[in-house]
């Protein structure tokens, strides 16, 4: 699952725009406006894959935040794609360099926003999910937000500020890893339930565009029903660490799945 | 003291941003909260409301009015439903967000016609059980 993009750009690689001719391009592009079919979308992402790599290194001074970064860029080829208009005389490249570059920074304003979160809030966002785990082993049922209360010392509405800002406010660094139990998502292999086959090849390739957390994450929550907190104990993390990747994750999905503008 | 619940209806005028999503998410925890709700509960309840109102809000962000959100309690049923009151939101072609709120709800349905809408249910009767617990 978005192993295919699991890789980093060689070090001062420079953008290969793909070896295209501009006739060629403009032929690639006509028939993908005709006929947008996945195996045209692969092969249109294929062609300029690099130029994410090429990006997405450009803004990482390390490389823990790399595979984010090339996950966040595919997504801004991919609206490229099924932007882009052949007839306005532009060159692919050029047009997916402002919105690869464009869907990055805007992926850092959010996490700047993330960083500057006052402390109180996230010392209480801790307690609360801490306090909530603890009382679920307790009770052995998910507790009310008057129990957390009432274990933690905080009003009720401190509880529920905590459990929403808490998932918006952690960057991505600080929180641990989290190792999957299994090797790979790979929605294919599970029982395909409501989802039916056609369902679940559709959502293979759709996950491919999530990190592989990500798409773990959203398959236990969605499609297995796990509450967050059994969600964060099979992939061994934090559950304000699942409930942060949720939300990026949907919000990935969102952008993708535009109604009418499916990615192949 | 009278503990009988008095059923809310709620009417919410929200503009089409996607930064309204955070204060609605917070504000349906607050009145999940007194249906007794639990914090699993609360978070499905979060989720479905926040992906449908930022579908809706998606479709009619650069259009003037409001995005309308009703919250509906009966004995039974707790139902919102989302409307774009610009009326150019109309069935969800994204079938897949769909197939996401209906894993966490008990009921999702898209409708067309005069203010097109997104519903989502939740069963109360179980609920309303750890309403009176001491």
């Amino acid at each position: 699952m978005g192993k295919g993009r699991d890789k980093a750009a060689p070090a001062g690689d420079s953008t290969s725009h793909g070896s295209l001719t501009e006739a060629e391009e403009r032929e690639l592009f006509t028939a993908y406006r005709e006929n947008p079919s996945e195996e045209l979308t692969d092969r249109i992402l294929k062609q300029y894959e690099n130029l994410v790599y090429h990006i997405a290194h450009k803004y990482t001074p390390g490389r823990e935040s790399f595979e984010d970064l090339v996950q966040v860029g595919m997504i801004g080829l991919v609206q490229a794609i099924r932007r882009f208009d052949v007839e306005r005389g532009w060159r692919f490249s050029t047009y997916a360099y402002q919105t690869i570059r464009g869907e990055i920074q805007r992926y850092f304003r959010d996490k700047s926003w993330a960083m500057s979160v006052p402390r109180q809030i996230k010392e209480q966002s801790l307690k609360v999910f801490a306090v909530e785990s603890t009382l679920a082993l307790k009770l052995g049922c998910s507790p009310t937000p008057a129990q957390i209360a009432e274990e933690a010392g905080l009003t009720e509405e401190r509880v529920l500020e905590a459990m929403e800002l808490g998932s918006a406010y952690h960057p991505l660094n600080i929180l641990e890893e989290a190792v999957p139990e299994e090797a790979s998502v790979s929605p294919s292999d599970r029982e395909s339930g409501l989802l039916g086959v056609e369902s679940d090849l559709f959502w293979k390739h759709i996950l491919a565009f999530l990190t592989e957390k990500e798409a773990e994450v959203l398959w236990l929550r969605f499609w297995d029903g796990l509450p967050q907190r059994d969600v964060a104990i099979k992939l061994q993390t934090s559950q304000m660490n699942v409930s942060r990747l949720q939300r990026q994750a949907l919000a990935k999905l969102r952008k993708l799945l535009r109604p009418g503008e499916l990615p192949f | 003291m009278d503990k009988t619940l008095k059923l809310a209806n709620i009417e919410l005028k929200l503009p089409p941003d996607e930064l309204m999503v955070s204060p609605l998410r917070l504000l349906v925890s607050g009145l999940a909260t007194r249906l007794g709700f639990s914090m699993d509960e609360i978070a499905d309840l979060k989720d479905s409301i926040g992906e449908a109102f930022l579908a809706v809000a998606d479709r009619c962000k650069t259009l003037k009015g409001a995005i309308t959100v009703r919250w509906n309690e009966t004995q039974e049923n707790l139902s919102i439903r989302i409307t774009d009151p610009s009326h150019t939101f109309t069935k969800v072609e994204n079938v897949p967000m769909a197939q996401v709120l209906e894993k966490v709800a008990d009921e999702v349905t898209v409708g067309e016609g005069e203010e097109p809408d997104i519903r989502i249910r939740f069963d109360l009767k179980d609920r309303r059980k750890n309403l009176f617990k001491d």
